[in-house]
Formats: structure tokens, C-alpha cells, sequence
């Protein structure tokens, strides 16, 4: 298949050494690339029960065929390890120009194996691979430390940094590149700081073949003009995701005081309104048609966004209606190298500790001082950061709470109130890697949509065709915010790789991919006991809004779990069937895994 | 009847770059009323909001209405 370089790249830090292999193209065949072929690398070379900071654990950087192409949307990065904050399979999406970069230096995936004993950077330009000294760049910053390898090596390369928060294990550590970008969740800038592998610096010469060149651009062109450029996606260029915070609000899904209610008093002061007052400029992902990215400057701070997810969970969520504060609290964690979901999160969980006497953490919601001074001190595990850094499923189990540590299986809720959105709730629970929106947003038809968010009906179906969906779109990458469906995907695919994807075998690829991460969750111990939320949602009900009075009744949460195990073919207990297996082609898979 | 009509992202193309306009309706107009008024396809609505509420496109309108349309959004 042609857009592969048909080449991997592994390095071998134990012993400071580097080969190349071809890509395994069975497996390309079977799972695209990204996410898909990045957990089927780590399913069939980790060893269960490895400890995701030991040198054994794997860092995977996946590209997939239309990475490096000028596809629409195509410029992200699927980055794969075994997550520090859950043990479940962890793979994370970064935008901004590495993934290109990777495929112009010849390499559809870079492996990390072991681990170096003092702080190093790799720098890759094409066949060269050098491990070199980071002496200087370790506790810096990671802007600090893409500026610095920049005027090193030049503006062409590309880099992938940790801040602090990596460097110190921290379980919401994240890996940043283009200074603004991240791959955020679930600790994987922390697996990247235990091989005290501080950057990464590539630089690509070469390009990338497509096997029909003439039917690709006119794909292209059409798909500018006709599709990826028309309203349904054009909300990204305009408004960014501050846009979600009106949706959100409106419909009573805002986070607010950690998950005690879903809509903000103060919403207005960090709206879409709010951050167009103070936008200072535009920033788009290689080979992007989207441009979703915009800079927002308050004082002397200049952040990229605030995101969506970071306004609910670090805003609203903290009770902290002030855009300045939100500003320097999101500019704080990306410089640190903190996933700012967890970080907002686990924030206003200690809050609410504090609030309850619970446990003195010095913090309470609206307060701004305390709350600004969280992310250094989580990063650098100085005071109250030591234990907030645990995150709130480890806090919870020290001090009590657990009904209102918003978390699933350790990682915790991103922007939406599930109790306004019950198959959200649903996806949360049933994530491959802890509650999380991106494998599933049944919000869009739920809460934003016409279905009815509050009923158990159909829910199972919705979020399953979303996560088979969502599996496949980023293994082929395109990122998140064009909304293809499968047939546009399987024309762009075939274009670029010659092959003969059709829609069936994309949904059946989507539904391998979601497996092959089920079944490394199952070898790794999780049963469908993981597959829950916490308390909250099911007794305690919002209290004001469109979603005053709401809550998800167990009985239901449990009953739309039940409808998805059935629908996807798997047992009574989450496992998934042996004739599910033989269908998926996983059965070679499943069998290792039971004679590990 | 007079509403206040906003019309959020990409959409106020269809106020030629101006997000909020007063539009005057007939009496027990709905939301569909208001969407061919101004020519909006259904399509490229998700959420509309009256007075900060979210209706359905078969709701009425009454006078002084301030209603707010989104777009669809993808991804999260």
C-alpha cells in the first residue's frame, strides 16, 4: 500500500542504539495506522502487568498513510504507551506538524524502548539518530525548550517536548509540540520523562507517495470547497471550541463546582464572546483546512486557546469566572507539561475536599490566588502538589470523597455533565482509557442534537457506532473537527493507498481497533466492574439549569451497560466472545493473551 | 412580532457577516418559520436557544424573543 513509508523506527535507549524494520503491512491492513496500528504494536510486544514507568514499557509514535499528505485534517499524531494514571491502554492525538515531519524522515512509526540513566533529547533527521545530553534543558520549561532546540537546529525542525511535569512522573503529565499542541491525557509526558527522554527533534527531507496523484488532489480540491469548508465544520475556524461553553451552558452540561451542577453563573465572563474580545491571532495543524487554534493575550500572557475542555474544567469547574485567571492558569500548565483537564479537575475535587473539611488543601472554589499557584506546584511536586498531583481517584482513597472524584478507571471526566447527556455517560464508562470524550460525543446528538439526552434508549447503539467510528478516523488520521463520514474516508484512503477500503470494512476496522484496546485492558486485569462512574452521577442531581433535578438513575446506567455488551458481541461480564474474536480476525490475540 | 436573532460561528453568513439582527415575524411563527425566513437550512443547525433555553424547531416564537443558533459542531 502506497502513503506508508513501510518503515518503523526503533530506538533502543538501554542500549543508546537504533535500527529500522518495515512496517508490519498485515497489521497496516487490519488496523490503518494511528491508533489502531499503534495498540496493536504495544498488545503484541508489551508484557502484561508491566509497570508503565519501568524502561520496559513502550513509547509508540504512530503516523498512519495520510499523515504528511495534503489531505484535509491529516496532520495529527497518534502517540501510544501503557498509561501511568490507569494501566489501561493509553493512546493520545497531537496536532501542530510533527506527524508530517515523522513521514518526511522516511518513518511511519518511532518506537522508544528502555530507557536512558541521565536526561537525554533524540534528535532524528532522516536515517541519522543521535541520543545527545539534555543537561541543560532538564526543569525547563517546554516552551523554554522548543525555543532553545529551535535556534539549535533550525525552524524546519519539528519537536516533542515534556515540561517539568514529565521530568517528575507526574500522572497528568503531557507531551507538547509546536509550543501550543498537546497529547494530554492519562500521564504519557510522564512515560516520556521515566526514559528521561526530555525532547524529541525531527527533521524530514523526504516526502511522501501517493498511489494515485491525480484522483488525491481532485479529492482534495473538491473536499475544500464542497465539504471540509461548509458550515458543519467552519465552527472551528471562526469560534474555536470556546463556541461549546454557550452550547454547553444552554443545555445545562457546563461543569461547574466539580460536577455539582452544569450551568455557570459567571459563564459570560469566558464565552466565545468573551474570548473574541481578547483574541490575538490564528494557528492551524499541518495540512489543515480548519485553523481552529486561536491566541489569546490578557496582560502579558499569550496562550493558545483556552480550549473548551480547559474553560470547563479550569474555569467554570473551579468556580473561577475570571478570563485572566483562566488565561494564566491554561498558559501555567502548558508550559509545565500539564494535561489541563486532569490538572482543572483534580483542582476543584480539592476544592470541594477543602469545602467539606474533608481534607485542608488551602483551596476553594472562586479562589483565584490558591488556585493559580496548583499547576507549579503539582508539576514540581512542591506542597499541596505532592498529593493533588496523585490525581482524585488516589486522593479519594486517601482522604475519602470517592462518590465525588469525578474519574473513571483513574482517569478523570473532561467537559460534559453525563447526568445531561446519559450516553456521554456511557462513553465515559466504557473509554478505552478512562473517562474520556474522544472516543465517543454522543453530546453532539444528545445534548446539542434531537435525541433525547435522558432516556437509556438507543444509547448503547449511539455510542458504539461513535467509538467504532472515532477508532477508525483516527487510525487513518484525520483529526477530530472534520466530521467525514466513512464513504469520504474510504474514497480519501483508497486514493492515497490504492487500496479497496470500503465503508463495511472501516466500521469493522473502527470495531477491531476499540477490541484490540479491550482486550490489553482485560490482560491487564480491568472487568466490567472498571466500567462505571462515580456516585454523583447516579444520587445526586443538578441543581440548577436545563438539567436542574437530572441524575442517572443506576438501574439505567446499568442497564444501558448491559445493552452495550450485547450489541458489541461481548459476555455477561465485558469479555469479549470467541465468536466476536474469530469475526475480528482477533482470535491469535486473544489466545496469546490466555497462555501469557 | 419582533425577535432578536443570533446567529453563532460560520452562520452569520446568512446575515452577511452580521451576528445579531432584529427580524420581525408573524405572530406564532415557529423556529421552522424563522429558519426559511432567513434562509437557513435545517441542516446547519444543531442547538437553538430562546431566551437561553433550548427549544425544538416546532416551538412558537413570541414578541421580543431573543433567540441564539449554533451550528454543528464535530469532535469535542
Amino acid at each position: 500500500m502506497l502513503g506508508y513509508q513501510n518503515k518503523v523506527l526503533r530506538i533502543d535507549l538501554n542500549n543508546k542504539a537504533n535500527s529500522t524494520e518495515p512496517l508490519n503491512m498485515e497489521w497496516a491492513r487490519q488496523y490503518i495506522g494511528g491508533k489502531g496500528l499503534g495498540i496493536k504494536y504495544l498488545f503484541e510486544e508489551l508484557k502484561p502487568g508491566t509497570d508503565p514507568f519501568s524502561p520496559e514499557n513502550k513509547l509508540i509514535f504512530m503516523a498512519a498513510p495520510l499523515t504528511g499528505t495534503t489531505v484535509p485534517c491529516s496532520g495529527k499524531l497518534a502517540i501510544i504507551s501503557r498509561s501511568p494514571a490507569t494501566g489501561t491502554i493509553l493512546d493520545c492525538s497531537i496536532g501542530g506538524h510533527i506527524a508530517s515531519e515523522i513521514k518526511f524522515a522516511g518513518y511511519d512509526a518511532v518506537i522508544i524502548e528502555g530507557a536512558v540513566d541521565t536526561p537525554s533529547y533524540i534528535y532524528i533527521e532522516d536515517e541519522k539518530v543521535e541520543i545527545l545530553s539534555a543537561h541543560e534543558l532538564w526543569g525547563k520549561g517546554s516552551h523554554e525548550t522548543e525555543t532553545t532546540l529551535l535556534h539549535r537546529y533550525g525552524k524546519d525542525c519539528k519537536i516533542l517536548s515534556i515540561g517539568p511535569a514529565g521530568e517528575n512522573l507526574i500522572p497528568m503529565a503531557c507531551i507538547n509540540s509546536d509550543y501550543y499542541r498537546q497529547a494530554g491525557r492519562g500521564g504519557i509526558g510522564a512515560v516520556m520523562g521515566s526514559k528521561n527522554i526530555k525532547a524529541i527533534v525531527v527533521k524530514g527531507n523526504g516526502n511522501v507517495k501517493v498511489a494515485n496523484m491525480k484522483e488525491t488532489l481532485g479529492f482534495i480540491n473538491h473536499m475544500m470547497h464542497e465539504n471540509t469548508l461548509t458550515d458543519d465544520n467552519l465552527w472551528a475556524y471562526t469560534d474555536g471550541t470556546a463556541m461549546i461553553v454557550e452550547m454547553s451552558q444552554t443545555t445545562g452540561i457546563l461543569p461547574t463546582r466539580n460536577f455539582q451542577d452544569g450551568a455557570f453563573q459567571s459563564y459570560k465572563n469566558i464565552d466565545s464572546e468573551a474570548m473574541k474580545k481578547v483574541r490575538a491571532g490564528k494557528k492551524g495543524c499541518g495540512s489543515c483546512a480548519l485553523g481552529c487554534g486561536n491566541f489569546t493575550k490578557i496582560g502579558e500572557t499569550v496562550v493558545e486557546g483556552p480550549e473548551y475542555e480547559t474553560i470547563a474544567l479550569c474555569a467554570s469547574n473551579c468556580d473561577i469566572g475570571d478570563l485572566e485567571a483562566l488565561v494564566q492558569f491554561n498558559s501555567l500548565c502548558d508550559d509545565l507539561g500539564l494535561d489541563t483537564i486532569s490538572t482543572g479537575n483534580t483542582t476543584a475535587f480539592a476544592m470541594e475536599l477543602t469545602e467539606k473539611g474533608i481534607k485542608d488543601f488551602g483551596l476553594s472554589f472562586g479562589d483565584i490566588d490558591a488556585y493559580l499557584k496548583v499547576p507549579e506546584m503539582i508539576a514540581k511536586k512542591q506542597g499541596i502538589g505532592a498529593e493533588l498531583a496523585l490525581g482524585t481517584r488516589e486522593l479519594a482513597k486517601r482522604y475519602g470523597g470517592s462518590d465525588f472524584a469525578m474519574q473513571v478507571k483513574g482517569l478523570e471526566f473532561p467537559g460534559y455533565e453525563p447526568r445531561g447527556s446519559w450516553g456521554m455517560g456511557l462513553a465515559y464508562a466504557t473509554s478505552d482509557r478512562g473517562a474520556c470524550h474522544m472516543r465517543a460525543w454522543p453530546v453532539a446528538q444528545e445534548a446539542y442534537g434531537d435525541v433525547d439526552p435522558f432516556t437509556t434508549e438507543g444509547k448503547a447503539a449511539m455510542v458504539i457506532e461513535l467509538q467504532n467510528y472515532n477508532a477508525v478516523k483516527f487510525s487513518s488520521i484525520i483529526c477530530d473537527f472534520w466530521a467525514l463520514d466513512l464513504e469520504v474516508l474510504s474514497q480519501v484512503l483508497n486514493a492515497v493507498t490504492g487500496e479497496k477500503f470500503t465503508v463495511e470494512e472501516l466500521d469493522r476496522i473502527g470495531e477491531r481497533v476499540v477490541s484490540i484496546g479491550r482486550l490489553f485492558n482485560q490482560r491487564e486485569g480491568f472487568t466490567s466492574k472498571d466500567d462505571t462512574l462515580p456516585n454523583r452521577i447516579f444520587n445526586d442531581a443538578l441543581k440548577s439549569g436545563a438539567t436542574a433535578g437530572k441524575k442517572i438513575p443506576k438501574e439505567d446506567f446499568e442497564k444501558m451497560l448491559v445493552q452495550y455488551y450485547t450489541i458489541r458481541g461481548w459476555n455477561e461480564d465485558g469479555t469479549i466472545g470467541q465468536e466476536k474474536l474469530a469475526e475480528l480476525q482477533l482470535i491469535e490475540a486473544k489466545t496469546a493473551m490466555e497462555e501469557a | 412580532m419582533k425577535t432578536k436573532i443570533t446567529l453563532m460561528g460560520p452562520l452569520n453568513k446568512y446575515f452577511n457577516g452580521t451576528k445579531t439582527k432584529k427580524i420581525t415575524l408573524s405572530s406564532h411563527a415557529t423556529i421552522e418559520d424563522l429558519l426559511k425566513k432567513i434562509g437557513l437550512p435545517r441542516e446547519y443547525v444543531s442547538i437553538v436557544a430562546v431566551n437561553g433555553a433550548k427549544v425544538s424547531l416546532d416551538d412558537s416564537l413570541q414578541n421580543e424573543d431573543e433567540v441564539v443558533i449554533y451550528p454543528p459542531v464535530s469532535g469535542g
